[in-house]
Order: structure tokens, then C-alpha cells, then sequence
């Protein structure tokens, strides 16, 4: 089965280029399929629990900001990975989007370049390797 | 009289060629948790030698025990309050029984912060998807192997100790593939005997034992 990314970006040129790029991917031998969103209300309807392997979510949007998407995103989907795509860096709201649990940051300024874009995002999918999954279970022994 | 079409070539054999159908293992729950904790440490390494196709492990689930892991999941996002907590246990004495007067300790367990539960939960979807280290085939849940369940339980409950989401995961053992060359990886003393009962093979990972009918 593909990774599945939904893509929020209200600049359809720039979402499409992203889109076209990445659904020529594979990551581990998986391709990617890329559902392109152009607001945070279409977000919204379209997120599902469980259906999307990772959220690239541009902040400047019409009609909802990124930030406000997210708090109703987490509240549909509390652990889905979510990745901020933007050229927009107000420290206060990077603040609140940490706090809501956004893993990652990626840059799309002028100087951000498509094929590291797509790499990081790969990055995200790749499979959690055992190490890390046998770290995070160690943590659920109860205490002594 | 023979038609010409049943007729060898000359040199040939009638013996058809031997079809050699790969084991398939299907993983009970606790041996999915075994893969996925790698505690105890003997029996993972068993385990996964058995599953090993050199670079990946493979095996297959029923979607009984995907549910069963989501929910053990679950339970870490909420972690445990321990506490001391009264026995209610009657203890025999030499003129009848007495209510047990001590206490036992539950240990607390703090509850994974919400990444940490994101990145546990990317792993389980990752293997049930078929990417990364582990990858697994995840059979969908059938009325029939509810029915059949049902039958286990009605034919084998009272001679065995399994439970109901034990009998459902032997029900769809025995439906996958027709249940043959299909190898139940299991540790759960309670479903071997149900196994063994209803001739279906097994391969225990803490005892490394296999059971062929």
C-alpha cells in the first residue's frame, strides 16, 4: 500500500509541482500518493483517522490559518505527523504549532529548493526503524 | 481406449512436478507484541529467525489482532496510576477461611507523550502496510470466522482455556489459505490446546517447540 500524504497549500502551481514530484518517489519500495487540499476547510473533511501517513500543511490559507487547521486537525486525529511547509516564521505561532505537535518544519522560501523538499519529506515516511520502536516500548514498563 | 492428448511423450514421467507451498505464519497476538517489544530477547531472536526471508520479516495476522494491538496502544496514551490496593481474596486456615488482611502494589506507568505514541503508532502501520523491517499481511475479519469461533468454543471451551478472540484467530488460521502449510505462532498455552484439538500446526517462540498434527 502507497504512503499517503495530504497536502495543504492554497498555491495550486507550487502544490502541484510538490505533488508531481513527490508521486514519482518511492520510500522502502512504497510509492507515495499526494491528495492536494487548497484550504484548511477541504483539510478538515478530508482527514480521517488513520488515513493519512503524514500532513504537509502550509500556515498562510485562506479562509483558516494553518495554526487554527491544525488545533481542529488534532482534534479529528490527536497523533497524525503533521509537517509545517511555509516561508512564514513568526516565533509566536512556531510556538503554538510546537505545542500542538507538529514534528517538522519545512522551509519553502524562495531559497528552498523542490528535491530537498522531497527528501525531507521521504524522511518523514521512512519505516521507524527497531531500535527506535523497542526504545519507545521500553518506556511503557511500568515503574519499579 | 486412450485419447492421444493422455498419451506421455516418449521419456517422459507421469509423476507431476512437486509443488513446494511456503509456510506461512500466522501470529497470534502475543507473538506480534514478541515482535514487536524483541523482549524476551531468546525467544525474539527464535522468532525471528523463523520469519526471516533474509532482509525482511514476514508473516501474517488476522485483523483480531491488529485490534488488539491498537487497543494495547491505547492503553499507553493513558498510562496507569499504581496504588495500593486491599486483597479481596478468602485464604483457607485449618477451620474454613478468613479474609486475606494484606495489600498489593500496583505499579504506576506513565502515560507515552503524544509523539512517542505517533511514531508507535507509524511503526504498527508501517508492518501492517507491508513497509519497513516488519511487514505483515493483515487478513480482514470474516463473518465466518466468527461462526467458526463459535463452533470452537461450543466443541473445545470446556477442555480447553482459550478465550473468544483466541477461537476467532484459530477460525481465521484455519480459513486462510485453507488452513494448509498455515503454521500458528503462538505461546498461549490455552490456544495450543485448541490447536492441537482442532489439528491445526503451531510453532511456540518461548518454548521453540512445533506441533504438527
Amino acid at each position: 500500500m502507497n504512503y499517503q500524504i495530504l497536502l495543504v497549500e492554497d498555491e495550486k502551481i507550487t502544490g502541484d509541482a510538490l505533488r508531481q514530484a513527490l508521486i514519482g518517489e518511492t520510500v522502502d519500495g512504497q510509492g507515495i500518493d499526494v491528495t492536494l487540499v487548497l484550504d484548511g476547510r477541504a483539510a478538515l473533511k478530508a482527514i480521517v483517522p488513520g488515513k493519512y501517513d503524514l500532513v504537509v500543511l502550509d500556515l498562510k490559507l485562506p479562509h483558516m490559518t494553518g495554526d487554527e487547521v491544525l488545533v481542529e486537525l488534532r482534534k479529528i486525529d490527536p497523533y497524525i505527523d503533521v509537517v509545517v511547509y511555509t516561508n512564514y516564521q513568526d516565533p509566536p505561532v512556531m510556538k503554538k504549532l510546537m505545542n500542538l505537535g507538529v514534528s517538522g518544519y519545512i522551509n519553502k522560501g524562495a531559497e528552498a529548493d523542490l528535491w530537498a523538499t522531497v527528501e525531507a519529506i521521504k524522511a518523514r515516511l521512512a519505516p521507524v526503524p527497531d531500535s527506535e520502536r523497542q526504545t519507545l516500548l521500553e518506556k511503557t514498563k511500568p515503574a519499579k | 481406449m486412450s485419447s492421444p492428448a493422455n498419451e506421455l511423450p516418449s521419456g517422459a514421467t507421469s509423476a507431476l512436478p512437486t509443488l513446494t507451498v511456503p509456510e506461512i505464519s500466522f501470529l497470534d497476538t502475543n507473538a506480534y507484541a514478541l515482535l514487536l517489544y524483541g523482549v524476551p530477547a531468546d525467544a525474539d531472536t527464535r522468532l525471528r529467525g523463523r520469519l526471516s526471508n533474509g532482509t525482511h520479516i514476514k508473516a501474517v495476522i488476522s485483523e483480531m489482532t491488529a485490534l488488539e494491538i491498537h487497543s494495547v496502544v491505547g492503553q499507553f496514551s493513558r498510562g496507569q496510576t499504581g496504588g495500593v490496593h486491599k486483597c479481596d481474596r478468602n485464604i483457607a486456615t485449618p477451620t474454613g477461611t478468613s479474609p486475606c488482611s494484606s495489600q498489593w502494589q500496583q505499579a504506576s506507568r506513565k502515560p507515552l507523550r503524544p509523539l512517542e505514541i505517533a511514531r508507535l503508532r507509524k511503526a504498527i502501520k508501517d508492518a501492517e502496510n507491508g513497509h519497513g523491517p516488519i511487514q505483515l499481511t493483515v487478513i480482514p475479519l470474516e463473518s465466518a470466522d466468527l461462526s467458526k469461533g463459535k463452533i470452537f468454543l461450543y466443541g473445545h471451551a470446556t477442555s480447553s482455556n482459550f478465550g473468544s478472540h483466541d477461537a476467532v484467530i484459530a477460525a481465521a488460521a484455519s480459513r486462510y489459505m485453507g488452513g494448509v502449510n498455515v503454521r500458528v505462532i503462538t505461546s498461549d498455552k490455552g490456544l495450543k490446546s485448541l490447536l492441537r484439538a482442532v489439528r491445526q500446526q503451531y510453532y511456540d517462540p518461548q518454548k521453540d517447540e512445533c506441533w504438527n498434527p
